[in-house]
């Protein structure tokens, strides 16, 4: 079975009351340290969420994707190497 | 070992065994209590070199989220450059920004640097299996893992201390990738951060090191930052219904000195960050960065000396480095010099000059500070010039005295100024006096001089010239005065005194300034078996509504000699006016030689509000005291259970 993918979307925001709505959805992880203000109309903000999630959030919210998280994983780990690459002391 | 980017755990820890080996004269491992819930141990780094004394502490954290995996290289990384830089004699360069030899010098003997570059390693290793991942691995009821970084005892339990209107349901559901766990400090990885900052008490600085957002954030992280109202802090209940809401009535107070300071760290910190390549990190407090805070460890880094007096200031900031969780590690290693020279503009910072004028011999000028305020060691008076002051007060550990102030004549005072920082330092001193008061506000001081002190070596201090107060004026109703040195220069500025307006606020004003001292002195001469009284100030802020308890210590008068105070009726609370005519609270001594004896006047008197009351002090002595021996009378103002003042007298016993 194919892993449920997660990606990661930045949300163009029209107001705080609609950045509180995100932070409120349990299916949404708000990435805050993300959050720029372009004015107070326009507020941008990173979140990760499932697949499945990215439908139903389309005609609620602006968003674009950013990344598929779990690639974009993978990549990295293969810069992790799985031994230690130093010698013990 | 220049290492490319990224650490697995086992090698941040066969990292920092090495460095402890290879560099084992200034660098240790400490072994953090508490085992992470798979069993793993955590270790942390302590850089320090060179027999300086007074040094402040840097805690360095990183790997707090798990997918965040670049804060352990930056800390080994940085790490590594600064010992060996150290120990070879060079400075460091991070690309477009350089530290120079002595810069390095400075930091490596000057602070206490610790790194703990893997805060939760169980999640680092669950992550770099494959699995995108933020919180640690400890199961819970129904999920697994706990936010390490909401879960720091700073208005944890959100939904009791915000605006209603803000909804914190991501703290509290067990799945969520943010939940704060079942309690404050409930998980190891929060237990061994706080057992550092407990164990180590001189951190001064505590940073936490994340990605991503490209910002460099201070706190506070509640709710916008105030520096008038001191009543609105997070521990006032009053405001559980109002935090978290800009440009509302409701701020978090700091003090303006350390708003300055925070401000002026950060800056540096952006600008060296700038130099290194050119990246422009959005700069400023947490809550206006990355909006309300709870449980985080910057908010709670600094909360430490607001809740608990005793624990040091802790200065704090929490840093998002690049523009995705792991950047691709040939942009890792430049957002690793970026950091680093972020970092170590922070250590200069941390071995700046620090003035002080200490307020007791054990005083190390940590803030707060909670010990009594009125008999610096450091404010010597003298009758006639002493020829070589630096030489005559040269042994800090000893308190020279001080003569009384001589009415009439010219009198010849020196100051102490010490520099807890790592470079020699020039600094102004104002004196001021005040009539003998038992809480010395600034609304009582008057300007007597001010001196130059310069050189002031690092880690060291230096007495000042003399400050001549000629021709000194009969001080009127009370008969003797107190004295006040203030220091200050540009890296250490004088407090600003303007936003004290209560009896509290003054106390806390006095905790957090370590540049201001008092020496409280006043020598009486008494004939035994005759009343002496000595008149002195109760002094109230314009907004007071404070009570407070005078005290006395009379374990050094001769068994059954007998004090009194008289006071204006306007400090007796209503009852006491009411029900009788006692003006006069009279205190009687007996003998209870070698004990600490202490009277109260019970915590009923009522401050002035914005108004000097003079108070009488009457003493009789007994006869069968000894006329060689000097008697002392130790007098002191308290507001709850902390001193706000005290001045002492000294007896000498005339037959
Ligand atoms: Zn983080």
């Amino acid at each position: 079975m194919k892993k449920n993918e997660k990606y990661l979307v930045q949300f163009l925001l029209k107001n705080t009351g609609s950045l509180h709505q995100l932070l409120s959805n349990p299916n949404i992880e708000v990435i805050r340290s993300s959050l720029s203000k372009i004015d107070n109309n326009n507020i941008q903000v990173d979140a990760i969420l499932s697949e499945s999630y990215l439908n139903e959030l389309k005609p609620a919210y602006a968003f674009r994707i950013k990344e598929n998280l779990n690639e974009s994983l993978a990549e990295s780990c293969k810069h992790v190497s799985v031994n230690d690459r130093f010698e013990k002391p | 070992m220049p290492f490319t980017p990224y650490l697995n755990t086992n090698e941040i820890n066969t990292l920092i065994e090495q460095f402890s080996i290879d560099f084992a004269s200034i660098c240790s491992r400490i072994i953090l209590p508490n085992l992470t819930h798979e069993g793993r141990n955590s270790y942390a780094l302590k850089l320090a070199a060179g027999t300086s004394v007074h040094r402040k502490g840097l805690l360095l954290l990183g790997g707090t989220h798990a997918r965040e995996w670049g804060g352990s290289d930056i800390l080994i990384s940085l790490a590594e450059k600064l010992l060996n830089a150290y120990t070879d004699g060079t400075g460091i360069t991070f690309q477009g920004k350089s530290y120079s030899v002595s810069e390095i010098t400075k930091i490596m003997e000057h602070t206490d640097i610790f790194i703990f570059p893997n805060v939760n390693p169980d999640g680092k290793v669950y992550c770099q299996g494959g699995t995108d991942w933020r919180k640690n691995r400890r199961p819970t009821a129904s999920s697994v893992g706990i936010d390490i970084n909401r879960n720091y005892d700073f208005l944890w339990d959100a939904n009791n201390f915000f605006d209603p209107s803000l909804s914190f349901s991501y703290l509290y559901s067990e799945s969520s990738s943010t939940y704060h766990g079942s309690s404050a400090f409930s998980e190891a990885e929060t237990q061994n951060v706080k057992w550092l900052v407990d164990n180590y008490p001189n951190i001064a600085y505590g940073v936490d090191i994340h990605s991503y957002g490209q910002k460099i954030m201070y706190m506070w992280g509640d709710d916008e930052n105030q520096t008038s109202e001191l009543e609105k802090n997070f521990m006032n209940p009053a405001y559980n219904a109002s935090r978290g809401i800009s440009s509302d009535s409701y701020g978090e107070f700091l003090f303006d000195k350390d708003r300055v300071h925070i401000e002026n760290t950060a800056t540096r910190m952006h600008n060296a960050l700038f130099a290194v390549r050119g990246k422009s990190y959005s700069t400023g407090q947490l809550f206006h960065q990355v909006g309300v805070d709870s449980g985080s460890s910057a908010s709670y880094f600094f909360s430490r000396h607001f809740s608990n007096p005793s624990t040091r200031k802790l200065y704090s900031y929490g840093i998002e480095f690049g523009t995705t969780f792991q950047p691709a590690p040939s942009e890792m290693l430049n957002v690793m010099d970026d950091i680093g020279a972020a970092l170590t503009e922070l250590c200069l910072c941390a071995s700046d000059p620090d003035l002080l004028i200490r307020d007791n011999l054990s005083d190390e000028g940590k803030e707060p500070s909670t010990g009594l305020l009125c008999m610096s060691p450091d404010i010597i008076c003298r009758k006639t010039p002493v020829a070589n002051p630096g030489t005559a007060f040269a042994d800090p550990a000893i308190d020279p005295g001080s003569d009384n102030i001589e009415i009439g004549n010219d009198n010849y005072i020196y100051i102490r100024v010490h520099n807890h920082g790592g470079i020699q330092t020039n600094a102004q001193v104002r004196l001021y006096f005040a009539p003998l008061t038992t809480s010395c506000s600034p609304t009582l001081w008057q300007f007597i001089d001010q001196i130059d002190v310069i050189d002031i070596p690092a880690d060291g201090f230096k007495v000042s010239d003399a400050i001549i107060w000629p021709h000194v004026p009969d001080p009127g109703s009370t008969g003797h005065f107190c004295l006040i040195a203030v220091c200050g220069n540009s890296v250490d500025p004088f407090p600003n005194t303007s936003m004290i307006d209560s009896t509290n606020d003054y106390l806390k004003f006095i905790m957090n300034s370590n540049n201001i001292a008092y020496r409280n002195v006043v020598f009486e001469d008494i004939v035994p078996d005759s009343w002496k009284s000595i008149r002195f100030v109760v002094q109230g802020f314009r907004h007071d509504r404070t009570k407070i308890n005078i005290e006395f210590e009379t374990k050094n008068l001769p068994r059954d000699s007998n004090v009194k105070i008289v006071i204006k009726r306007h400090l007796l609370p209503q009852f006491l006016r009411l029900n009788s005519r006692l003006e006069k609270l009279l205190i009687p001594v007996r003998s209870f030689s070698g004990k600490t004896q202490k009277f109260k006047t019970s915590d009923y008197l009522k401050i002035p509000s914005g108004k000097k009351l003079y108070g009488k002090l009457d003493i009789k002595l007994n006869t069968p005291g000894k006329q060689d021996k000097q008697y002392s009378l130790a007098i002191s103002q308290h507001t709850g259970q902390l001193p706000t003042g005290q001045f002492t007298l000294y007896i000498n016993y005339k037959h």
